[in-house]
């Protein structure tokens, strides 16, 4: 009678347990808490609105001071963060991520942003920018400058006799005039290095990038003619000391462990991941 | 026994205030905490060795910053981003400029203009080192120190042309706290010492200083400690 007893007990246990769970199951609403922590404004199915997010938020729409947004905009803000948090946890259970291209793109971004956190976020020492600044010093000059006059030939003369009268009268305006030489982008003033490059092309100004103060160059044929500079002055990029390059050298530095980051990261993925690739791409 | 119970009541005690303590700092408006005295005191208490961890490394155990590094000063009651709100600085504190988080302060960088800039999105053209004299001597006008008057003529149709420096240090000068614009006209530097050369490089170079984002390193409570430690330290009227 006992036995009896006992497993009709465990049945009816069974039984009610298993309700319990298939009630739980069907009807499920996550885990539920019934207390809103103070560091967060709402709960939307247990994942935290942030309290700092949410006045972040009401300032930015009513771009006022939290403490004058009245109560009903901030319903309405708190509203809207809890319409968007319902949407993103749909959107997860719909798949999105797998489906959804600008999704995707998002998450890429945000896996790839949170590899280099923590490059982002150190703070290195001023002996290790050091070290840096001293191991990539060329990287950090000053940019150039150069004040030249470009002279395309037009005339008949042979462009050695027009070097060589350029070189003698420094350039004079009676030499200019009598070669009948045209001057390219005139009273254009001083360039940097780099506007230099562009302005002459990479020919001309490697040819200028050497010359010094005062100088005309040999003639130099190009498909548009022949050139000659005249250098006025050529400030050669000089060393930056550090204290003057320290920002590039953090920057550098950040970057340089961000992409060692992203590297390390990704061969970890590829490390734990079973990728298969089809016979015929492989 | 009767003091070990006493012991551990004292303790139990402190945990449950300190717990209060922080429900109230976070349950009351950030910008209001130094109203309450009591409050503030405890959160200056919390905050004291978060700003050596966190944020003494840069800012300096006097909150002074580094004008060579850039580094702002938090004691004046100058603002680069925001207006020194309790909440403007937790932002910061949480989230960092140009820190690559997504909630941080991330709208604007100071071009470099002795560059080819190809940034698209930056509507600026670069500048030959006479635009930058022209416009450093410009800059020297709105502080109202000696400038050579015709290339500031000239620096202040730069300023207001093609270098587009107005869009976003506005077309006064007086900068924009909502994208960390610097205010141009008050003689405070962020880089520098506002001679010519510093002014020169700041342009020729360009700058775009970060603050890290400490939302993974700091609780919600700890976040709002440090900001209003940092606001209370700016001013003098608080307590």
């Amino acid at each position: 009678m006992t036995g009896r007893f006992s497993t009709l007990l465990m049945a009816g246990s069974a039984v009610l347990g298993l309700l319990v769970a298939g009630y739980g199951l069907f009807t499920a609403k996550g885990t539920v808490m019934h207390r809103v922590p103070p560091e967060d404004a709402a709960l939307v199915n247990a994942r935290p609105i942030l309290m700092s997010d949410f006045i972040a938020q009401a300032e930015n729409t009513y771009t006022m001071p939290f403490a004058e947004v009245s109560q009903e905009r901030r319903k309405t803000v708190l509203a809207s963060m809890i319409h968007e948090e319902l949407y993103v946890q749909r959107g997860l259970e719909l798949d999105f991520p797998g489906t959804d291209p600008d999704t995707r793109n998002a998450l890429v971004a945000a896996v790839e942003q949170q590899a280099v956190a923590d490059a982002t976020t150190e703070v290195p020492s001023e002996a290790a920018l050091q070290s840096y600044y001293a191991a990539h010093q060329a990287r950090y000059a000053s940019e150039g400058t150069m004040l030249l006059q470009d002279f395309r030939l037009t005339g008949a003369a042979p462009a050695a006799d027009v070097v060589e009268a350029l070189r003698r009268s420094r350039a004079s305006r009676e030499v200019i005039k009598r070669y009948v030489l045209e001057e390219l982008r005139p009273n254009q003033g001083e360039d940097f290095y780099f506007a230099a490059k562009i302005h002459l092309g990479e020919r001309l100004f490697e040819v200028a990038r050497t010359m010094g103060d005062d100088a005309v160059s040999d003639a130099v044929s190009l498909a548009d003619g022949v050139h000659i500079l005249h250098m006025i002055k050529n400030n050669a990029p000089a060393p930056r000391e550090y204290v003057r390059a320290r920002e590039q050298v953090l920057g550098d530095y950040k970057r340089d462990a961000a992409a060692r980051l992203r590297a390390a990261d990704e061969k970890y993925l590829y490390g734990k991941a079973d990728v298969q690739i089809a016979a015929e791409l492989r | 026994m009767a003091s070990l119970a006493l012991i551990v009541i004292g303790c139990i005690a402190q945990v449950v205030h300190r717990q209060a303590m922080i429900t109230r700092l976070l349950k009351t408006d950030a910008d209001a905490v130094h109203r309450d005295d009591s409050l503030f005191r405890f959160a200056n208490r919390q905050a004291t060795p978060l700003y050596g961890e966190f944020c003494q490394g840069c800012h300096g155990a006097d909150m002074a910053g580094d004008r060579s590094r850039g580094v702002p000063n938090l004691n004046d009651d100058d603002w680069l981003y925001g207006s020194g709100r309790v909440s403007e600085i937790e932002r910061i504190v949480l989230y960092g400029i140009r820190s690559g988080s997504g909630k941080g302060w991330n709208l604007a960088v100071m071009p470099a203009y002795a560059s080819a800039i190809s940034d698209r999105r930056l509507a600026v053209a670069s500048l030959s080192p006479g635009d930058i004299r022209d416009t450093v001597e410009y800059l020297r006008t709105l502080e109202h120190k000696p400038a050579d008057v015709d290339a500031a003529a000239r620096g202040h149709e730069i300023f207001s042309g093609r270098g587009a420096c107005y869009d976003c240090h506005a077309p006064d000068g007086r900068g924009d706290t909502a994208i960390g614009a610097p205010n141009l006209t008050d003689d405070i530097w962020l880089y520098g010492d506002g001679s010519r050369a510093s002014v020169f490089d700041s342009i020729a170079l360009g700058h775009s200083g970060s603050c890290p984002a400490r939302a993974r390193q700091l609780t919600a409570w700890q976040a709002r400690a440090l900001a209003v430690y940092v606001a209370g330290a700016s001013l003098p009227k608080h307590p």
